[in-house]
């Protein structure tokens, strides 16, 4: 594994497993939603609340009309705002590294 | 930026925030430097990391190169903080004038390499979803290596990242001399904080 791949994973997992406000299994929800989001695949929203579904798809795809005041009013905190902008935002950033690694990899192997 | 608790850092953070205001002065701190100090466990040590052995380490592609990428990137994803610290870095790499527009950069004397490799990541950025084997086609023909082809991928991956933080959370855009300062310092320390 390159030292790019190992950072790579290693930024993916901080936003998904590490300490947060968020629970981890909220976080993983996000994150596989967004990167299912970037990639133009099927996503379920399952669990997501309404705002939070919002933010994210609005991270994914056009991230300066993300509604930091809409999440505030619906009461979450700062930390869980930070958190949800973090893991939504490596998510859908990331997962062009996963797809374009898959691509050279394909062209590897079918050499 | 649109949390106030971004300002919440530990003493090594705060101490790093006072290094950074006593170099480039306390109003040229950009946006950025406020966040990966705020909680780099969560978001910060993997991402400067990352950074760095991209756009600092042992590569194929020329610094210069790297961070006309980086800029690219940025631009496609509308992300105007990081595209204007990154698009002055690149100026500087090779030795233009810092406020040389993004498009002059693209459009200068650039190796084939570095111009497939452009065009690779407009794709990436925009539509990563369609991205096929093919794509990498005619920047293999340049004769590149797996290797520096996975670099460029990975310069996608990371800015893609950040320009969705910096415009979720609502960066400030940088001041021009914010601009001028970062470009000199990242060029010459990189991106480890």
């Amino acid at each position: 594994m390159s030292d790019a791949q190992k950072w790579m994973e290693s930024m993916r997992a901080d936003v998904q497993r590490g300490p947060g406000a968020l629970p981890a299994d909220v976080r993983a929800r996000i994150f596989e939603y967004a990167s299912a989001r970037a990639a133009g695949r099927a996503a379920s929203a399952g669990g997501l609340d309404e705002d939070v579904r919002r933010f994210v798809d609005a991270v994914v795809m056009n991230a300066v009309s993300a509604d930091v005041a809409a999440l505030k009013a619906a009461g979450k905190t700062e930390d869980a705002i930070y958190e949800l902008a973090c893991t939504a935002s490596v998510a859908a950033g990331t997962e062009r590294g996963v797809l374009g690694l898959a691509a050279l990899r394909a062209r590897r192997g079918g050499r | 930026m649109k949390i106030d608790s971004i300002e919440k850092r530990s003493l090594a953070g705060k101490l790093k925030l006072a290094l950074f205001e006593t170099v480039m002065g306390k109003d040229n701190v950009p946006d950025i430097v406020r966040l990966l100090l705020h909680r780099p466990a969560f978001f910060g040590t993997a991402f400067n990391n990352y950074c760095h052995v991209l756009l600092r380490g042992a590569s194929h592609w020329t610094v210069g190169e790297r961070e006309l990428f980086a800029a690219s990137v940025s631009r496609w994803n509308d992300c105007a903080f990081c595209s204007s610290i990154h698009t002055a870095i690149a100026a500087r790499a090779v030795d233009r004038a810092v406020d040389t527009p993004l498009d002059a950069l693209q459009q200068q004397d650039l190796r084939p390499a570095a111009r497939a490799a452009l065009v690779v990541l407009e794709k990436l950025t925009k539509t990563p979803g369609e991205v096929v084997p093919g794509d990498f086609d005619e920047l293999r023909r340049t004769g590149v290596s797996d290797a520096a082809m996975e670099q460029v991928v990975h310069i996608c991956s990371v800015f893609s990242s950040i320009n969705r933080i910096a415009d979720s959370l609502g960066f400030a855009l940088p001041s021009a001399t914010s601009v001028a300062r970062s470009a000199d310092l990242l060029l010459k320390r990189g991106y480890v904080l």
